[in-house]
Formats: C-alpha cells, structure tokens, sequence
C-alpha cells in the first residue's frame, strides 16, 4: 500500500502536510555494486542507501507529525531497498509499494489531489535515489525500472521541474497548497550519455496546465549542486539527509515571532542557511565533497517547530595557541550566570568544543598567572546561535 | 516605545552611507526587528542585540538599551579581529568580499621549488552569440587595471562598452566564459574583475557589479543569508524607481532585484518592474528574461511567450537565472498544452529552445553570472587547451599577478 498514513477524515477538512516520499536502492536493471558495468548502464549501479533513507525520512515525519503548521494529513510511500538495507532495517520488507514509474505516476497523483483540497495545506516531496540533470532547477529522477528495455532511455524517469510546475494553482487544482516543500536527494550529473536526449524523453507525471497565478512559497533544496554528484553512506543513509534531520531537530531553530507567539522554529531560510554548515561538516567528518543548492520560490516562512531551544555546537579558540596554559576561559550567560559546566583549565582539547544552550553569553578570559606577552581578554557578550558558533579569545596586545 | 537608529563605525564614506540589513534580537535570541542600518525601528524598553551581517561574513556588533520614550542610536563595529587595515580595503574586505591576499606560499613553511609558473590570458568578445555575431576583441582598451590589494590578486575595472563576454585561457582546463554584467551604453554600468591565484595554481575570476547594493544582494544570495537578502530588496537603493531612472538608470542592478523578487516570489512589488526593465533597455537580454518570467509567474503565459522570444535579437542572459527561467518556460510551453500559442510563435520557441540548449551542459549555475565553457563561445564544450597557450591572443594576465 502506497498510502501508509492517513488522518484525512479525522481533519475534516482542515488543512493538512500531505507527503510523498519515494527511495530507490534496488534498480532493476542496473548492475549491483560488484558487477561490471554494461554500456546500456550509463555508468549507473544499484545504490544501498537510498530507500532506506527514505524510510527514515517517512519515520522522522511520524514521529514530528504535530510540529508542522499544520498537522501530518497523509503520507504515500514508495520505496524500492537494497537486501542489504531491508537487513540493516527489517520494517523496510514490505512498506509502501515499489518505486516503478506505474506507482510513482499514480501516487503523485493521488498527492496532487489532496494538496489540491486547501490552499492552507503544505507539501512535503522527498526523493532518494539516482539522478542526472539539466537546468538550474530541474532535476531527472530515475525510478527502479530505468533502463528498462524498449521506449526511450528516459521512459522511467520524471522530471521535478514537471512535477514543480504541475504543482502550481491552476483550473483543475485551484486550491492547491501554497507551501510545498521539496527535497531532490540525488546526483545532478550532466551524464556525457543522456546530453544527445531530449528532456522530453521523461515521462510527464503531471499534465501541466498554462493557467493561475503562481504565489506558492515552493523551495526546492536539492542535495547536489547543478553538475555535481550526491553522496550516500552504504547501507545507512545519505549525508544530506543526515544534515537535513541535524537542521530540522534544532540545527536551523530560529525565534521568532510566530502569530502573535516567540516560537523555536525551522524555517525554509534558517534551513538553507544551516544546512550550509551541516553540510560541510558532515563533509569534513567523511571526506565528501557534497554541496548543495536552494531552487524553486523561496519566500521565508515555518516549516517545522521545536519543542525547547536548540543546542549550539560551541568552539572556542585561544589567540595565539602559546597562551594556552596562561589562559582562563569563563562563560556567563545572558542573566551574568556562569554556565552551569564550567570551561576546563586550560581548555583541553584546543580548540575546544562543547554544546550550549541557544543564547547571548558573554566570554572573557583572563592570563592565569599574568604573563607580559598576553593580556586579558574583556568579556563581550555575543549571540551563539545554532548550528554553530566558533569564538576566538584573542589574548595578545 | 522608542526609536533605535544604527551608525556603522566604518572609515570610509562609501561605507557610511550603505544600508545594511540589521537584525535586532532580545536577549533570549527572538528576532524583534529586520531593517536596514539608514532606517530607524520602535521598540519597547530593555535590552536588545543587534547585528548587523556583512555580504563578505563578517559581523558589525552592539548591545543596548532602550529607555521609555528617550531615543537612542547604537554604534555597530567590526569585531576587532575583523577591523580592515586601512580605509580604502574596507569595500573589499567587507563588500565584495574579493580577497586581498591569494595563496602564494608566505606564511607556510612549504616552499615552492623552481620558477612560479602562471599562465593565463584573458579575452573578451563583442556582439550576439544567439545570433552567431560573436567576434572577438583585438585591442585591451575594454579593461583598465586598477591597483592590486596583494600579490597573486589582480584587478580590472571593466568600464560599459561594447563587451558581452570575457574568456579565461589556462593551459590543462577548458577555457571559461563569463557573461560580463555591463551596459553597452557608457557611463555607468562598468564592472569589476579580480583575478586571484588559488592554492591550485589556477587562477580564479570574481566579476563585481558597479552598483554596490546590488552586489551585496549577489554577496547574500551567494552565502545562503537570504534573510539579509530580503531585506535589502528594500533598500532604496534598489527600488525600481531609481534603478530605471530614464538619466542615471542601473538596468544591471534592477535586474538583480528583479531575479531576488522573481526568487522570494515577491511579485506584488515586481508590478510595473519587469516592464519598463524589458521597455527601455531593449539592448538587456535579462530583461527579456524577467520579464517573460514575471507574465508567466501571473499567469498570463500568452504574454509572456513573445517577449522570451525577444532574446534572440539581444542575446544570452548575464545572468544564470535568466537563462534557466527562459529554458524552462520554453520547454514547458512548446511540450505542455500549447493551444494558447500561436503556431508560428512555437515554432520560434522551439528554434530558440534548440539554440539555449546548447549551452545548458557546460553551464555553471552556481555562478550568478552567465559562466561556461569552451574555447569557441558559440560551440561550448568542456575540453581542456594544452598545455602551451601562447598562441592564442589576448591579455597575459601573469604580469598583474606578480
């Protein structure tokens, strides 16, 4: 079953997040990891984390379901795992329904119709898997029958800017949703085999229709910058939606005034700006050179609240390093109170890491005993904000 | 409620006189206020922080506290690991963020060991490249260069003329072109090069636009601070209004504000925008671009069809935006239904489609600016020159970077 949630009847009619959320690992027609490559390949192998990220993407909007603006309505599932993935995840046997062109057409359909139901819901589209692309915002998304014999080399395969566009207000939807939120979770390679085909070769998800004002906030966070390859961490999940759950669950919280009320939030540019940071992290962690891009109409707005203030990475830098053993490192926070696990002397490891709550705090240091090449370092009270604020303690004149 | 006001504490009057975005926030972190520094907020009393963030990273600071009815000005300053050198670093070291010092090997203890070997050479084209009208420049009077922050950084004003596309020669990679932001129409509307030495060897090219503001919109567009972004659309200095001034008009800098609106969706203040930028400065294939965007952003795709098609007879769009927006609106309207279209209209769109396309594989769409490869413009490829350049023409770059 595609629909694997389903609180339509319990809003009544209230708006609503309706998902669609789709992860291929198994391609049926393309070699596995350790098996060569055909010329029919275009280069192209079965991954091992695509379908399970998915489903942790699936698992992460359950377990969130009521910190959207509007409440979890529906979510369809297609996911397409590895042997290796249902072994790391058991739950992953059976869930949704295979990631085949035939589902995916009529399961974004089925999407459509109930975002079509209130311009007040939201859209949540995620995809996992392989893909190549062409424009700055358009994506080719390959399904697991691509490369199936007959028909064109693209037949099972869409387009994100089809289904962007087919997304939009129009005679047959004028109540679409006006927040849709999508992830593209794949490669944005120009593959040298695909540069003689045309677009058109995808097969269309949405017949899309020339009318309506097009007001949507509708971002578009692509994994890959245009040209570039996504990366997956075998048989767990990829390094982006790593990035995406770090932002989401606090990384990109913001405070905001939000109807009338100061609410801990994610909104769609503190995520693009955090996921920046996250990124590049997760990039340094496993020597990945992923980047990423925002596409798509991208008015600011909440996405996702939190339930308390987030936690701030911290790193705190004694200027020049020599000072090190000579230098005390103290830490108070917004009411003049020290935080409550004070700072090790000297500050050990160095540069020095550690998390805090999100807030103003106000560093100082002072040379412990005075040394005439170092001087104290005046406390200044500064915001360190998530995900994370690097502070340098300069203690020379 | 009392007023707040903001002063920069920066040297030069060129920076004074900016509007920067600010953030006001309490001391638990909530944002109270976004505004730009030359504009004044009413906030209750107690104590705020404010920020206000540089298109080149830095951070202006201060902290203050606003008493009931008495109004106050903060003064934000530079951290002081931040402060530029001197006065006239400042646009550069927070502006345009172009780096004032390239990798040459100084304060490493790795030395090279034999001659520095730089060789690259700049050219530029002249003409329409839809129209196979490209041809390139033979003298050097289209750049002047301008006096270099350090060693391995070299700096060209590129003032409005007769130049469409710049094209960096290095031996081993493709050859990159680079659509110049430039009017054809002096005097203002130049640009600014910066070639800077990588660690690499290589060499790499920052374009910067003559109109400050609106390069500092690129500068947070770049750094994904969209929310400093936002907010200096506001600016008066990027107000339709005074970008397309009929005397001293920036159509440059109006179509950087018009691709950020066209981004944030924002298309109630595009209204009469995208028209009079498309209108009067029939010479802007951006302002085809926008404005075919714009109409079919509302909706009115009939309208917008024909002026999409307006960019063969003025060429390439500068910017990447343009380019993608004209590419995925004609691929919509000559595949989708296309009943609205007149059939001679998209036959025109599919010629013109074909001839887009052909650019869309070496394009490099994290570059706002127009940026490809190819030795030949008009055939772009991403083959790699030799290793000797020397006989092609144009400007041997090395002597600026020395």
């Amino acid at each position: 079953m595609v629909l694997v949630f389903d609180k339509r009847n319990e809003l009544q009619g209230q708006p609503g997040l309706h998902a669609l959320i789709a992860g291929v690992s198994a391609y049926r027609y393309l070699p596995k990891e350790n098996e060569p490559l055909a010329p029919e390949n275009f280069g192209l192998r079965q991954l091992s984390s695509t379908a399970l990220t998915a489903y942790k993407v699936y698992r992460w909007l359950l377990d969130h379901q009521q910190n959207f603006p509007v409440p979890l309505a529906t979510c369809r599932l297609l996911l397409s795992p590895s042997p290796d993935e249902v072994a790391a995840e058991p739950n992953l046997n059976g869930k949704g329904e295979p990631c085949i062109l035939e589902n995916f057409l009529v399961a974004a359909d089925d999407w459509r119709n109930d975002a079509g139901s209130h311009q007040g819901n939201m859209t949540f589209f995620y995809f996992a898997g392989h893909g190549v692309q062409r424009t700055k915002d358009d994506a080719v998304l390959l399904l697991e029958d691509f490369a199936e014999r007959g028909g064109g080399p693209l037949r099972n395969a869409v387009d994100i800017n089809n289904i962007f566009k087919g997304m939009a207000k129009s005679n047959t939807h004028p109540n679409i949703a006006q927040t849709q939120l999508y992830f593209v979770d794949a490669c944005r390679d120009f593959l040298s085999a695909f540069k003689n085909f045309e677009p058109e070769d995808t097969t269309p998800v949405f017949r899309v229709q020339l009318s309506g004002e097009d007001k949507r906030t509708a971002p578009i966070f692509y994994a890959a910058a245009p040209g570039t390859k996504a990366i997956g961490i075998r048989r767990e999940q990829t390094l982006f939606s790593k990035a995406l759950f770090d932002c989401l669950n606090g990384d990109a919280g913001e405070l905001k005034d939000v109807d009338g009320q100061e609410r801990w939030h994610v909104s769609v540019h503190s995520l693009n700006r955090a996921l920046k940071t996250k990124i590049d992290e997760w990039n340094n962690t496993l020597r990945a050179e992923q980047d990423f891009i925002l596409s798509g109409q991208v008015a600011d707005m909440p996405i996702h609240f939190l339930d308390r203030p987030p936690l701030v990475e911290v790193v705190l830098e004694v200027v020049p390093p020599d000072a090190l053993n000579y230098t005390r490192v103290k830490a108070l926070d917004d009411q003049g109170v020290p935080i409550p696990a004070p700072l090790p002397v000297p500050l050990n490891p160095h540069p020095y890491r550690c998390k805090w709550m999100a807030g103003y705090y106000t560093i100082s240091a002072e040379i412990d005993p005075p040394d005439p090449r170092f001087v104290n370092f005046p406390g200044r009270a500064r915001p360190f904000m998530p995900p994370c604020t690097m502070r340098k303690v300069k203690v020379i004149p | 409620m009392s007023e707040l006001s903001f002063l920069c504490n920066f040297k030069s009057s060129e920076l004074q006189s900016l509007a920067l975005p600010v953030e006001v926030r309490k001391p638990n972190l909530a944002l109270v206020a976004q505004t730009l520094t030359t504009r004044s907020v009413n906030l209750e009393p107690g104590l705020y922080y404010v920020t206000a963030r540089l298109p080149a990273g830095q951070e202006l600071f201060n902290q203050v506290t606003i008493s009931e009815d008495s109004p106050s000005t903060v003064i934000l300053t530079p951290e002081p690991e931040d402060v530029s050198p001197n006065e006239s670093l400042e646009v550069e070291s927070y502006i345009t963020g172009s780096q004032t010092t390239s990798w040459t090997g100084s304060g490493s203890s790795l030395e090279g060991l034999g001659a520095e070997n730089v060789t690259a050479k700049l050219r530029a084209f002249s003409g329409n490249i839809l129209l196979g009208q490209l041809s390139e420049r033979n003298d050097q009077s289209w750049l002047v260069p301008l006096s270099a922050p350090s060693i391995g950084v070299a700096k060209f004003s590129v003032p409005a003329g007769n130049v469409t596309l710049v094209q960096l020669l290095q031996p081993k990679v493709p050859p990159i072109n680079m659509a110049l932001p430039i009017s054809p129409f002096p005097p203002q509307n130049g640009c600014q090069l910066v070639l800077t030495r990588q660690s690499d060897g290589l060499i790499s090219v920052d374009i910067h636009l003559e109109h400050i503001t609106a390069d500092m919109l690129l500068g947070y567009f770049l750094r994904g601070l969209l929310d400093q972004a936002v907010t200096i659309t506001t600016s008066n200095a990027l107000q339709a209004e005074q970008l397309l001034d009929q005397k001293l008009s920036y159509p440059i800098a109006a179509a950087v504000g018009a691709y950020a609106l066209l981004r944030f969706g924002d298309l109630d203040r595009l209204h009469n925008w995208t028209e009079n930028l498309n209108n009067w400065f029939t010479w802007l294939p951006d302002g085809a671009a926008i404005g075919g965007e714009h109409l079919a952003r509302l909706g009115k795709h009939k309208e917008a069809l024909p002026v999409f098609l307006e960019l063969p007879s003025r060429g390439l769009p500068i910017f990447s935006d343009g380019l993608s927006y004209a590419i995925d609106r004609l691929r919509l309207y000559t595949t989708a239904d296309n009943t609205h279209f007149d059939p001679s209209a998209l036959s025109q769109a599919q010629s013109l489609l074909k001839d887009l396309k052909r650019f869309i594989a070496f394009v490099d769409f994290r570059k706002p600016l127009l940026t490809f490869s190819g030795i030949d413009a008009s055939k772009p490829d991403d083959r790699p020159l030799g290793e000797d350049i020397e006989d092609f023409e144009g400007l041997d770059v090395a002597q600026y970077l020395a």
